[in-house]
């Protein structure tokens, strides 16, 4: 385990809520983004909560749960209310087969990758959410089963590199365009 | 008797290896694909879009309504100051006309 290793996986947790800390400084200088941006936001953090809670709940159940929080803060703000229920109705039939098929206690892919496909495919027709979303959940769920095949801190540190990226082009992707000085 | 060590992985193992391992993610996420496609999202004619659209119809409809009727009550309020103004001009108008008529007699 490397020596800085620590300082590193407080910054991977922490990181998390750099999107919603960034709209919130966007509002305060009068540009508020829309609320599918906020709503991005607030699942991008759904990751710091789990983080948290990491600290008393068995980590890997907190690892395999959460993707499905985060497909589902964004449903409930994405789609309509029969298209939302039967995603939430899926969601629960994924959960019940990754359960029985394995239970939970490695790094799970089948629920992720469930969750994290339904949180891109929602997000798709919104042109403008699509670099992040491809990034943080698409590159990033690559990188999972990266970390997934092998387990290490190698393996974790380009997992949390992708996500690290994947908040940086959410915040580039909400950055206010700026004008050219003559 | 020789004895072997352990056999070398051979290509069919591999094989196994990269479906398991890759395979069966990559499958499990163009199953979704379809199934989120065929049977979750809302489909491109079907009854919830044809509603969606009929909902946003009739809110455009009303809120432009709205808007034309705000319009014009704008416009007849700008009419009626016009109408006033011109009528405090004309009186102001006879008005001095008429007190310059009366000086004139004195």
């Amino acid at each position: 385990m490397p020596a800085s290793l620590p300082v590193v996986v407080e910054v991977a947790h922490h990181m998390s809520l750099l999107p919603l800390v960034w709209l919130g400084v966007l509002a305060y200088y009068r540009q508020s983004q829309t609320a599918t941006w906020w709503a991005l936001a607030l699942v991008l953090s759904v990751s710091w909560i789990a983080d948290t809670a990491a600290h008393w709940v068995d980590p890997w159940l907190v690892s395999t749960t959460y993707p499905l929080v985060q497909a589902l803060v964004l449903a409930f703000v994405l789609l309509p209310s029969p298209a939302l229920w039967r995603f939430v109705a899926a969601l629960a039939v994924t959960a019940g087969i990754a359960v029985a098929l394995g239970g939970i206690g490695r790094p799970d892919v089948f629920v992720r990758t469930v969750a994290w496909t339904g949180l891109v495919i929602m997000a798709w027709p919104h042109r403008q959410l699509r670099a992040p979303m491809a990034v943080t959940f698409g590159v990033g769920w690559l990188a999972w089963i990266a970390y997934s095949i092998v387990p290490g801190w190698v393996t974790w540190g380009a997992y949390q590199g992708v996500r690290a990226l994947g908040l940086g082009v959410f915040c580039w992707a909400t950055a206010p365009q700026l004008a050219r000085a003559r | 008797m020789i004895l072997q060590g352990a056999p070398e992985p051979v290509l069919f193992d591999v094989f196994v290896a990269l479906i398991k391992f890759v395979g069966a993610p990559a499958a499990t996420a163009f199953g979704f694909i379809w199934l989120m496609r065929k049977a979750i999202l809302p489909k491109a004619n079907g009854k919830e879009r044809r509603d969606a659209l009929e909902h946003l119809d009739l809110t455009l409809t009303e809120h432009f309504d709205q808007l034309r009727r705000d319009l014009t009550t704008t416009i007849e309020r700008q009419q009626q100051l016009s109408r006033d103004d011109m009528r405090n001009a004309l009186g102001t108008l006879i008005l001095e006309q008429e007190l310059g008529r009366l000086r004139g007699q004195k």
